[in-house]
């Protein structure tokens, strides 16, 4: 939950409360999005704004055994009579920004924040509840527009970047390396400490956002974009120990049912692992056809290895090694005067320079080889874990055959696919957690039309009534997993929660953490 | 492999800190106590020694007999005289080598010269005293802080690298006619297995005895000058010390092989050797003809071997492994599970005792024999004039492979190349001059 004032908390459980929206787009693209509001580079629209509406949500267990992120989006309408928001209109106000002149791709990319708030008795007050980019937009007979955002997160999708081989790191230092080689800044992070080392990590050419949900995966944990922007890293123990932030009263929304996926129940859980390891030296690449260097010249290429390297040797001209050979189109031969350097190297690739320091004669690259240790993988293996106590009536073994529920097999579940799992013990560890969430259903709750609380974030925990379940009208305690909100001068500001059920997320809620528990009958292991 | 990172604010994992710590200390605890090669020295006539050495530290140490008044020795590194040694009796001291020049994992060149008479050199080689960080009590009620948790990584670290330094392999003589004061082949080994496998050919002289009776040839393996070995060719010999472990034939020529127990011989009770300790190895053959040309004594290896009912050091406390929910105990465990972390702490402080020095060794220059090596580390620096192989076996059968060849260069070979040439494989190098093993390529 975000921090507020005690008048805005006040204002919040007030009734007859008195809502205020606040828009604003970085036009011109300087905006940093942890700038304050109103800040530099930011543009107050809110004077346009008809109304909003968005969803955020983290995956519960489901069709993933291993939540990843989720992309959070929003739409926002804009009254736009004066074609202030018209990508055509070469008079509007915005047209040197998001013309179609000067932006082929219209307002596509500008950065958008939206604050909700209340009038509070010291004024006005607003929270952050959604930040993103503007990913497409319709201009409506209605003399609207409206404006489809996608958090944060969405403006590093399409960025692939590749790195260098990283060894025995946890998930949140290979994730800030990750973030930041793909342009997220130190400050806009929030990374719980991750648990479960990976032995090797590099990226080739790979979508920066996808491998954090990967690595994130991989320790059991969950990576996404908060309404701030921030990229945010839950390790699988985020939630033990976590204090209720709200109290919502039964008359403050409409209860559904609990939603209960039967699916996600599992008596046995398989993680698929690869170990991966260094192997002995090889040859790295070899170069594919002849090149032809120019007297005085250099020709610099990207050579792909054929395995991720640990290491890459300067090549050699001489024996025993003969990594290269030149020889002149007249058949003389010029190893002496071609000099093979390397740079950029990263997991599988880097680029080759071959240098021709004859004036006179050209130098023909006949052979190249680069040598190294390679990282190689073994065969996908298998870590399993029954669930205990059995979640019934699904017997963990076929030997009972019957026409009863019982002895009907097993229900297997299996997290695969995640190269960030590479040793016995990651994947054991990770089956053995996931053992124990898929051994019972786990209800989640949507609680429609709640009076919005702009602090509340995913991943808060939240005390609620369902007197169907608690006949006393004692609360139930949940994890925000789901926000959705629909806002403006008509609608007011009400916001749609899911809740999940936060039983069996650990099996302890006193683990010794590195540093600041004590020893003794205190603090228990981790997997 | 390194010990697992230990990171404030991390949650402690049973299986990837706990039981991988134990599991990585063990580790170095077998390490430990299994196979360990001599520092080949010399002791010959030819009147100089050389010997290379893969530069890690600063201070070289070394070891050398002077036998006679009227010998000198000098000592040299790449052809520098660093030292000259003369007085009957051994002379040891060390040469600090960092106005030398020399970069780290550079080979240079180490010679002992001497201008008369036989002459023995025990040791050459680098040291340094290892630096173990020191370890908080870990006693329950304590809140011990991350950098105190990863001082325990860093213990089994240091102690990694203090036993894992280059591994000279082995280098061995033949000579003939031997006097009874001199010996064929002798070095330094640091004590840390319980055998000692042996491996030597001798020939006995064709001519009788010159007590008239048959001839034989003794040969003997001598710890700190007492024999523990002594097998004989030819004259059979009804009645021998039972000090040594003993053994005969009737036959000229006999390549002989075997262990011997370094808690048993010398016997009773063996050589008294501590783990860590440096004891003088000694090989000799003496034999029953003086006027023959053709007795010989040629040692083919000596490398110390573990036990194969397994090695302990004395005090080493036997683990219990972690799951998921065990409490983290300190020092005591009141539980039937007597887990804690103080028995890490303890296994570490015992190998840290065992391990209180780095060693670098000399390999020696050999240009007429074959080098004998038990694999220990992962790559093999080598230095020939000619074509070279390597021979191992397998899976029952002998391995053989060329090796790449560039005459008077250093090169290397990555030991893991070669199928089936595990740790602790035996092999033999021929047409090698210099050969060292060495985790870094």
């Amino acid at each position: 939950m975000q921090s507020v004032s005690a008048q805005l908390t006040a204002a919040c459980q007030a009734d007859g409360q008195r809502p205020v929206f606040y828009v604003e787009f970085s036009w011109n693209r300087t905006g940093s999005i942890a700038a304050a509001r109103g800040g530099s580079g930011w543009v107050d629209e809110s004077a346009y704004l008809e109304s909003h509406n968005g969803q955020l949500a983290i995956n519960p267990p489901g069709e993933r055994l291993v939540a990843a992120g989720q992309v959070g989006s929003a739409t926002v309408t804009m009254i736009n009579e004066t074609g202030r928001f018209s990508w055509l209109n070469a008079s509007g106000a915005l047209y040197a920004h998001i013309g179609s002149a000067n932006s082929p791709a219209g307002p596509v990319g500008t950065a958008c924040r939206i604050w909700q708030g209340y009038v509070t008795s010291s004024g006005p007050e607003y929270v952050c509840i959604f930040t993103g980019v503007v990913a497409g937009w319709a201009e409506r007979p209605d003399a609207t527009v409206v404006f489809s955002l996608r958090d944060w997160g969405y403006t590093y999708q399409q960025n692939r970047i590749s790195l260098p081989v990283s060894e025995d790191v946890l998930p949140d230092e290979w994730i800030e390396t990750a973030a930041l080689a793909g342009g997220i800044a130190a400050g806009l992070m929030v990374l719980d400490r991750g648990i479960l080392p990976i032995l090797y990590a590099w990226m080739d050419e790979e979508t920066v956002v996808e491998e954090i949900w990967l690595a994130a995966e991989a320790d059991g944990g969950l990576a996404l974009f908060d309404q701030r922007g921030r990229l945010l890293y839950w390790n699988a123990l985020h939630w033990v120990g976590l204090a209720t932030v709200w109290t919502f009263r039964e008359s403050d929304y409409e209860l559904s049912e609990p939603e209960t996926d039967a699916s996600a129940v599992a008596t046995e859980v398989t993680v698929e692992w690869s170990p991966r390891a260094p192997a002995p030296e090889t040859d790295l690449y070899v170069l594919d056809k002849p090149r032809t260097i120019m007297p005085g010249k250099s020709d610099t290429w990207e050579a792909r290895l054929d395995y991720a390297a640990l290491e890459i040797n300067d090549p050699d001209p001489a024996t025993p090694f003969n990594d290269y050979y030149a020889v002149s189109p007249g058949g003389l031969a010029m190893n002496s005067a071609v000099t093979i350097t390397l740079s950029d190297q990263t997991g599988q690739k880097c680029n080759i320079t071959a240098t021709n320091t004859s004036t006179a004669q050209a130098a023909r690259l006949e052979y190249l080889r680069l040598r190294g240790r390679p990282l190689v993988g073994g065969p996908t293996e298998q870590a399993k874990a029954t669930a205990s106590p059995q979640p019934l009536p699904f017997a963990r073994t076929r030997a009972l055959r019957s026409n009863t529920s019982a002895g009907q097999g097993m229900w297997q579940r299996s997290a695969q696919g995640n190269v960030y799992l590479q040793s016995a013990a990651q994947g054991q560890a990770l089956a053995d957690m996931l053992a124990l969430r898929c051994r019972r259903v786990r209800p989640v709750w949507t609680l429609r039309g709640a009076p919005g609380v702009p602090q509340l974030e995913l991943g808060d925990r939240i005390a609620f009534v369902d007197s169907r379940k608690t006949g006393n009208g004692a609360a139930l305690n949940g994890l925000v997993i789901g926000l959705s909100w629909e806002a403006g001068a008509a609608a007011g500001y009400v916001q749609t929660l899911r809740v999940m059920d936060l039983t069996d997320m650990a099996e302890y809620d006193n683990y010794f953490v590195i540093g600041a528990s004590t020893l003794g009958a205190n603090r228990r292991c981790w997997y | 492999m390194a010990a697992p990172t230990f990171n404030d604010g991390q949650v402690l994992s049973a299986a990837l800190h706990l039981n991988a710590l134990q599991r990585n200390v063990q580790e170095l605890h077998d390490e430990m106590l299994g196979v360990q090669m001599p520092v080949t020295g010399l002791a010959d006539m030819d009147r100089v020694w050389t010997g290379a050495i893969r530069h890690k530290v600063d201070t070289l140490e070394y070891k050398v007999k002077v036998t006679t008044a009227r010998q000198h020795l000098t000592l040299a590194v790449n052809g520098g005289t660093v030292a000259t040694l003369s007085g009957v009796g051994v002379k040891t001291g060390t040469v600090n080598l960092a106005s030398h020049g020399i970069a780290l994992d550079a080979f240079y060149l180490v010679t002992v010269t001497a201008d008369y008479d036989y002459f023995e050199v025990h040791l050459i080689r680098e040291r340094k005293a290892a630096s173990y960080p020191t370890l908080a009590s870990f006693a329950n009620g304590t809140t011990p802080t991350a950098a105190q948790w990863q001082a325990l990584s860093t213990h089994a670290d240091t102690v990694r690298a203090t036993i894992g330094g280059p591994s000279a392999v082995g280098s061995w003589d033949a000579r003939s006619n031997v006097p009874v004061s001199e010996y064929i082949w002798a070095g330094t080994m640091t004590h840390r297995s319980r055998y000692l496998a042996f491996g030597f050919y001798m020939s006995a002289p064709y001519n009788p005895a010159d007590d008239g009776g048959p001839p034989y040839i003794d040969g003997f393996i001598g710890v700190n000058g007492t024999g523990v070995v002594r097998r004989r060719n030819g004259r059979h010999e009804s009645s021998p010390s039972a000090s040594y472990d003993f053994d005969q034939t009737p036959d000229r020529e006999k390549l002989w092989t075997g262990v011997v127990d370094l808690e048993t011989y010398p016997a009773p009770g063996g050589a008294g050797l501590a783990v860590g300790a440096d004891y003088l190895l000694t090989f000799g053959a003496y034999d029953s003809t003086t006027y023959d040309l053709f007795p010989l004594g040629q040692l083919q290896y000596l490398y110390e071997t573990p036990n194969p009912a397994g090695a302990t050091l004395a005090g080493w406390t036997a683990w219990e492994t972690w799951t998921q929910g065990d409490y983290v105990y300190g020092n005591s465990n009141p539980a039937p599970a007597n887990r804690k972390i103080t028995t890490i702490r303890s296994n570490l402080a015992l190998l840290a005792a065992a391990a209180p020095t780095y060693f670098n060794p000399a390999s020696r220059l050999v240009s007429a024999y074959n080098l004998f090596g038990c694999r220990k580390r992962r790559f093999l620096h080598y230095r020939s004039s000619g074509a070279t192989t390597i021979t191992w076996r397998a899976r029952g059968q002998e391995q053989q492979s060329g090796l790449p060849l560039a005459v008077d260069r250093w090169l290397a070979l990555d030991l893991d190349s070669l199928d089936g040439l595990y740790q602790g494989t035996a092999y033999r190098l021929e047409g090698v001059n210099y050969a060292i093993e060495d985790d870094v390529p």
